[in-house]
């Protein structure tokens, strides 16, 4: 198993390996994310595929758990109220930190918190209340500190929630989408993504007293319908192992229409659209 | 006389007493093993991976609420399965390292001589120690501070004690694989049985009632290192030395074809 010499190079993109397997004891080699050294050698520590870019060897699993970075966008529940802070599950490791500073206050006013915010941090962000929120930064031991101080993060209402693998939701310039089907999609680089009744942002900007309201505006049937259908979509990707951007959801959509919202996932139609959804993506490039 | 002397505020004995009628002690290798394997030959292993958890590529996956990592364990009668859940925030929240937390539990069905309850023996627990013991050293736990990784094992059959925590092992291994945690190695167990002064390797439960002496080690064959071993009943030194050796070369084989079903997993 050792890849050692140029000409057997090819074989290290191809490899699969399970924990404890050595994948190569050249000193040239330095080891990425997947694996550990131990004498001198690169052993995987977990089961997938060896990559290899110029001299960094890395093992790619299937299933990843959600390791964040600052700057990404993600979706959170949070699990506890906690002193000048809440803990935020975002499918990680250990949950995230949302500090009560570094969140905007309704209405937008800018001022220090004070100890009456404290007090009152349950209106705010109650447990299972879902954020739409961004990495900060992380502290010491790697936990994740989040901040919503932007217009378009905060609560997340209207709308239904799906969990997918963390690593089929690419990092991009825009994570908020409105589709042309009138549904709203925030795709949390986490693997958690909210689908939503679409609410212009001017709308959302003239009620900034109520973003942490709990009360979900009126949605209507079609609009009740869409959200299902982009969510069983989006559930739909997932299993498929597919991609999750605005593009792919669209063309999921669009081969869905001819079915109903409640039998998309059923084997036979998931197939079919399956097929669809491949092809069409095929034809992308 | 007699009548007087007997106590009535007692359940009495009857006056006759006779001898029971002993079931001929059968010997269970008069014709070679049962299942005609030969002393040295683990049962038949057939595992799969992600049961209970969502699969990439599977169209039928099921719900959000599903584990991380999953395995489905079968050798010979014994049937197991294992849900791996994390990492994820532990309770414990002011810790370096990360904890590995097992729950082993037969099902009320599953020791077909004798009916389970619901409520977890102390047996159950000391199993589920025992699991924790065999797989931590193989985890990275350093890779996840705070976090907490749990594994629940559900035996469905059980067929020998001691080969029953020894596929509940390997089964743990195959569902962290599966849960994709960072681990040194998989772990790979066997147990063997002493009967007559002749080591019988993976026990039924028949093999397991006539033999005087059990043994379970838990292997890990890249790293060359045994993490967990244990003896049961009364051997000489010389004998408990093969018995480590023979058990090892054993869980090398175990875990050949433990990595052989991982890689299929993967490359589906």
């Amino acid at each position: 198993m050792d890849i050692d010499t140029e000409t057997q190079q090819q074989n290290l993109t191809t490899q699969i390996v399970t924990p404890g397997s050595a994948i190569t004891s050249d000193p040239a080699f330095m080891r990425g994310h997947g694996t550990f050294g131990e004498h001198g050698t690169i052993y995987s520590s977990v089961a997938g595929v060896v990559e290899r870019i110029n001299k960094l060897v890395s093992v790619r699993s299937l299933k990843q758990r959600y390791s964040g970075e600052i700057g990404d966008i993600v979706v959170g529940r949070i699990t506890e109220v906690a002193s000048k802070r809440w803990r935020v599950d975002v499918n990680s490791r250990q949950d995230a930190m949302l500090l009560l500073s570094s969140i905007n206050l309704p209405g937008g006013i800018q001022r220090r918190k004070s100890e009456s915010d404290e007090l009152q941090m349950r209106s705010f962000f109650a447990e299972g209340d879902l954020v739409f929120a961004e990495v900060q930064s992380y502290f010491a031991d790697g936990a994740l500190s989040l901040h919503t101080r932007s217009i378009q993060y905060g609560k997340l209402r209207n709308g239904t929630f799906v969990s997918v693998f963390p690593q089929l939701v690419p990092r991009s310039r825009s994570h908020f989408h409105t589709l042309p089907c009138g549904v709203d999609v925030v795709l949390g680089v986490n693997g958690y993504i909210w689908v939503s009744k679409h609410v212009p942002a001017a709308k959302v900007e003239a009620n900034a007293e109520h973003i942490y309201s709990n009360k979900n505006e009126e949605i209507s049937e079609t609009e009740r319908e869409s959200i299902a259908r982009v969510a069983n979509c989006i559930q739909l990707l997932n299993r498929l192992y597919v991609k999750i951007t605005d593009t792919t959801i669209i063309f999921a959509y669009e081969a869905s229409l001819g079915h109903a919202v409640k039998d998309l996932l059923t084997m036979d139609i998931a197939t079919d659209l399956a097929h669809a959804v491949n092809s069409r993506l095929a034809q992308q490039g | 006389m007699a009548t007087n002397a007997m106590d009535r505020r007692r359940i009495n004995g009857p006056q006759r007493t006779v001898e029971p009628i002993y079931s001929k002690d059968t010997d269970p290798f008069a014709s070679g093993r049962k299942d005609s394997r030969s002393l040295d030959q683990v049962r038949p292993i057939y595992m799969k991976t992600g049961p209970l958890s969502t699969q990439a590529n599977d169209l039928s996956a099921s719900s959000a609420a599903a584990a991380s990592g999953s395995a489905f364990y079968e050798q010979g009668n014994i049937r197991v399965s294992c849900a791996v859940y994390g990492p994820r925030q532990g309770r414990k929240s002011n810790t370096r390292m990360g904890s590995f937390d097992c729950d082993f539990r037969y099902a009320p069905f599953s020791c077909s001589w004798k009916k389970r309850s619901h409520v977890r023996g102390a047996d159950e627990k000391e199993i589920s120690l025992m699991l924790e013991h065999a797989i931590a050293p193989a985890i990275r736990l350093d890779a996840y501070p705070k976090a907490c990784i749990d594994a629940f094992v559900t035996v469905i059959e059980s067929d020998g004690k001691s080969a029953t925590i020894a596929a509940a092992i390997n089964c743990i291994s195959a569902a962290l694989v599966d849960a994709g945690i960072e681990m040194y190695d998989s772990v790979a167990a066997c147990s063997m049985g002493l009967w007559e002064s002749q080591w019988v390797a993976d026990c039924s439960q028949a093999e397991e009632n006539v033999s005087s002496s059990t043994m379970i080690i838990a292997y890990m064959p890249s790293a060359d290192e045994v993490t967990y071993m244990l003896q049961h009943g009364k051997t000489s030194p010389d004998q408990t030395d093969q018995a480590v050796q023979t058990c090892i070369n054993m869980c090398t084989r175990v875990y050949a074809v433990l990595c052989r079903g991982l890689q299929a997993s993967i490359s589906e």
